[in-house]
């Protein structure tokens, strides 16, 4: 861990005991939960490890954040800001295959966007596999990217399916059926790879990613305000002990469902 | 202005059930035999009060008392070591870097890492108080130099319970040791067929023995020996490598 992510994880750790600090942390910074392995195996059998590492839902916070903060003074700026936030956070949590592939993706959208032109998604997905292939060849063949690549296709084909549909879908029916298309979609990689699936994933997955922009929100404010008043960082963590405590529910009890969970 | 009033009654029910849960905690004393691998940690809790009996192997340990102290808690107050084991105080150093402890009960050698903390080496005999239950840790063997034969039992004693962790004994001392009203007995050597022989068990009779054992360990714990004696005497057994960490109100 470098120095900056060390100072970073300070407040969460000093905000929350254990396995909801180690939760947090993989929430927040992609740190993975080394502190309980029952509890890794767990997660594994739940479905919800793809929530413990960083990803497209990082960048989306990340850059929605710094989009209300300074899309005001004009989207030129607005975007250089964003540029600016990811780079911070890259520094802090070093280059990952699955968060270099969603930032590579939202800079082709920025320059869509800047150029006036429209963004596809799957053109822009397919750029960002040429750029890696071209700075990192190795990622290419790494499971994280596969994995990522594959869920952000899911994700694609749910948002051309979901836009059929006339009248607006509710939130926690809408995000079954995308866990459903990404985990059809996923599926072969996990089979090949990890010679097994856990069949639970789409349905644990409703049950708690409501809670995960809300608590990766907390997560990085607890960071900071620990660095500048640690009681602050304490009060704030306390209604957020309820969320996480919510997140291992879900994750034990979904985890030794029979057949949830195959081996091959 | 409306979604505004939601986010701060979703803030407002999420500080109450944490603050609800921790007030309920206070009320009763608990004791938390944790699920640490292949190793020992028992968490003896009432309220902001914690004492820990040994630590396991590593920091598994936080996860277990993480789970069961109230959350803007961060102190243990007692730690106690029945035998410098890795198995029982390998979790020491992580359990010393995330909480404030105030002190320790063990034998020497004293930790490296315990600077601040007050530490007491057990001699003989020891006893605290906890409210209305006492707890008394005994010096199995003052003559042998085996560590675990000269291991520290612990006694916990309430009105309804008698609770005896074995540490790592043999069966021999483990019938001289163990009060005769022992309700809950932590079986000896993580089920070791030296930690019960059987007429270790003659002078009492639990209703339930936990054995703290890791999944598939390469020491064959718990042995064929120790779990048919507890078959034979009819005392539910609880095993932390199959059913997980086990708590009773005490």
């Amino acid at each position: 861990m470098n120095t900056i992510l060390s100072f970073a994880v300070q407040g969460i750790d000093a905000s929350f005991h254990e396995p909801y600090a180690a939760l947090m942390k993989g929430l927040v910074y992609g740190l993975p939960i080394q502190i309980d392995p029952a509890l890794k195996q767990e997660i594994v059998r739940s479905g919800l490890a793809h929530l413990v590492v960083l990803s497209g839902a990082n960048v989306t916070l990340l850059t929605q954040f710094s989009e209300k903060l300074f899309f005001s003074l004009s989207k030129k700026v607005g975007i250089i800001f964003q540029l600016i936030f990811l780079c911070v956070f890259v520094s802090i949590v070093g280059f990952q295959a699955p968060l270099m592939r969603a930032i590579i993706m939202f800079i082709c959208t920025a320059v869509c966007t800047l150029a006036g032109r429209p963004s596809l998604m799957l053109w822009n997905l397919f750029i960002t596999i040429l750029i890696v292939a071209f700075i990192h060849t190795e990622w290419i063949t790494s499971i994280s990217f596969q994995l990522s690549v594959f869920a952000t296709i899911g994700i694609i084909i749910w948002s051309i399916i979901s836009t059929r549909f006339e009248k607006k879908i509710n939130p926690f029916v809408e995000i079954f059926f995308e866990s459903w298309v990404v985990f059809l979609v996923t599926a072969p990689i996990s089979i090949w790879y990890f010679k097994s699936i856990s069949l639970i994933s789409p349905f644990s997955t409703m049950l708690v990613s409501w809670l995960i922009v809300p608590l990766m929100i907390v997560g990085f404010t607890i960071s900071l305000v620990y660095l500048l008043f640690p009681p602050l960082a304490t009060l704030i963590a306390t209604p957020t002990q309820v969320g996480l405590q919510f997140i291992i529910f879900i994750i034990q009890n979904t985890s030794h469902l029979p057949f949830g969970y195959i081996t091959f | 202005m409306k979604k505004h009033h939601n986010l701060i009654f979703i803030i407002g029910v999420a500080c109450l059930i944490t603050i609800i849960r921790s007030i309920l905690s206070a009320q009763t004393l608990q004791i938390v035999f944790c699920d640490v691998g292949q190793g020992t940690a028992t968490l003896l809790q009432l309220g902001k009060y914690q004492t820990l009996i040994d630590t396991g192997p590593d920091q598994r340990v936080l996860s277990c008392i993480g789970r069961h102290m109230p959350f803007f808690d961060h102190t243990i107050e007692t730690v106690i070591i029945s035998h410098n084991q890795k198995d029982h105080n390998g979790g020491m150093e992580a359990l010393q870097n995330k909480y404030t402890i105030n002190h320790v009960y063990g034998p020497l050698p004293k930790s490296t890492f315990l600077k601040t903390t007050q530490f007491t080496e057990v001699q003989n005999i020891v006893s605290l108080h906890i409210e209305n239950a006492s707890i008394i840790i005994h010096k199995a063997s003052q003559s042998s130099n085996d560590a675990n034969d000269s291991a520290n039992v612990v006694t916990i004693t309430t009105p309804t319970h008698t609770v005896f962790l074995a540490s790592d004994i043999n069966g021999l001392e483990l019938k001289s040791l163990i009060p005769r009203k022992t309700t809950i007995l932590e079986v000896p050597h993580h089920g070791s067929k030296y930690g019960l022989y059987p007429d270790s068990l003659d002078l009492a009779l639990p209703t339930l023995a936990v054995i703290s054992v890791g999944k598939k360990n390469t020491y064959g714990h718990p042995s064929k020996e120790a779990l048919d004696l507890l078959k034979a005497k009819l005392i539910h057994v609880w095993r932390t490598d199959l059913q997980g960490e086990l708590v009773v109100n005490l």
